[in-house]
């Protein structure tokens, strides 16, 4: 008894002296600061899901946000276009192109890498969610080091939980409600999400006077 | 919604005026509006550029692919050019780099050209890949 009393209290005083602190953005992303990226290209996204089409779907959706952290994006339609006259049509075909190529053709600081980990639909019985998963990394062209990165996930429940429908229907209003749940606006949120903790770039107003604001990391300090 | 306010503003003063008992109710109303106005007005306010529904019509050319959606996509970056400056906003990067990629596709290399050099004037770090496509483009003259 006497012994499980300690472990307790000492259980309680180690727990005690570690608090989880969040980290601010100047902390976590040294290297932006230091290298004030402006002008981006944004990558053929890398799709590790089974959606065929994420990428191309994907690839409309993040120019608005990066451009509004206060970057010069350069045209997405214009970087794939140049890219399919070399015949790359897929993220994972850069990954081999030394990245001062990117700085050469396109005038870019940093190119911004998305992988699509998740871009689906799974049904158990009768419940069913649309996940769309992403990481994103910013590499500079002019040093390859990496400057920025997040990961960040969304699970929407797509099931039918009106308790007044039959099991039937509760299964065909699920499949309906899945099939036409859109990646598009899970992938926007996700965007927002992930840029919110980018140090903000040059055209943005509160540019390089952001580095306690949350990097959405956390550190373990110790009293 | 502006005519809300007005409304709002309107009863305080008449009640004001009159010396009915409702004022207060009144006017924690009207601050309730002013503050919902003030709210929305702040969240259309971060942003830096005027997008119009860019994103959309950029995805329905992607998600069904035809000249009815090219075209819609088009004249959405033309009325983004035409509005950005009404509603107090920049516009974004590469919509002129866009619109001259249109051009080029018809074959009107001037007007290409026109666009590309207004893009270098908002974005002077566009200088590099404009220069690249102006090249391009000269070659294929």
């Amino acid at each position: 008894m006497n012994k499980l009393l300690i472990l307790l209290i000492f259980s309680m005083l180690l727990s005690g002296c570690v608090t989880t602190e969040p980290v601010g953005k100047m902390d976590t992303f040294p290297k932006m600061y230091n290298e004030d990226p402006l002008s981006i290209v944004i990558a053929p996204a890398i799709n590790n899901s089974t959606a065929a089409d994420a990428p191309d779907l994907f690839s409309t959706t993040i120019a608005k946000p990066l451009a509004e952290a206060g970057f010069y994006v350069v045209p997405v339609p214009y970087v794939n276009h140049v890219l399919a006259l070399e015949g790359i049509n897929d993220g994972t075909q850069l990954k081999s192109v030394p990245l001062d190529k990117f700085d050469h053709i396109f005038g870019a600081d940093a190119v911004l890498f998305v992988t699509i980990n998740k871009w689906d639909t799974s049904y158990v019985l009768v419940s069913a969610t649309v996940t769309v998963g992403l990481t994103f990394e910013l590499v500079s062209t002019k040093t390859n080091e990496l400057l920025w990165q997040h990961e960040s996930v969304i699970v929407k429940d797509t099931t039918d939980n009106n308790s007044n429908n039959g099991l039937l229907l509760k299964i065909i209003s699920t499949a309906i409600t899945t099939a036409t749940t859109d990646y598009v606006p899970i992938a926007k949120q996700i965007n927002w999400q992930a840029l919110s903790t980018i140090p903000l770039g040059r055209y943005h107003s509160r540019h390089g006077v952001d580095g306690n604001d949350a990097s959405g990391r956390y550190k373990e300090v110790e009293h | 919604m502006s005519r809300a306010i007005n409304n709002a503003m309107n009863g305080t003063i008449c009640n004001f005026m009159s010396g009915t008992v409702n004022n207060t109710m009144i006017i924690q109303k009207s601050i309730l509006v002013l503050t919902l106005i003030f709210v929305t007005a702040c969240a259309q306010n971060n942003h830096i550029y005027y997008w119009g529904d860019y994103s959309n019509t950029l995805y329905a050319t992607k998600k069904n692919p035809s000249v009815k959606n090219e075209e819609r996509h088009h004249s959405e970056l033309l009325r983004i050019v035409d509005n950005a400056s009404h509603y107090n906003k920049k516009i974004p990067p590469g919509i002129y780099v866009e619109l001259s990629m249109y051009e080029s596709k018809k074959g009107n290399h001037d007007k290409a050209n026109m666009l590309l050099s207004k893009e270098y004037s908002l974005y002077p770090e566009a200088k590099k890949y404009i220069d690249n496509i102006k090249k391009v483009g000269d070659k294929n003259e």
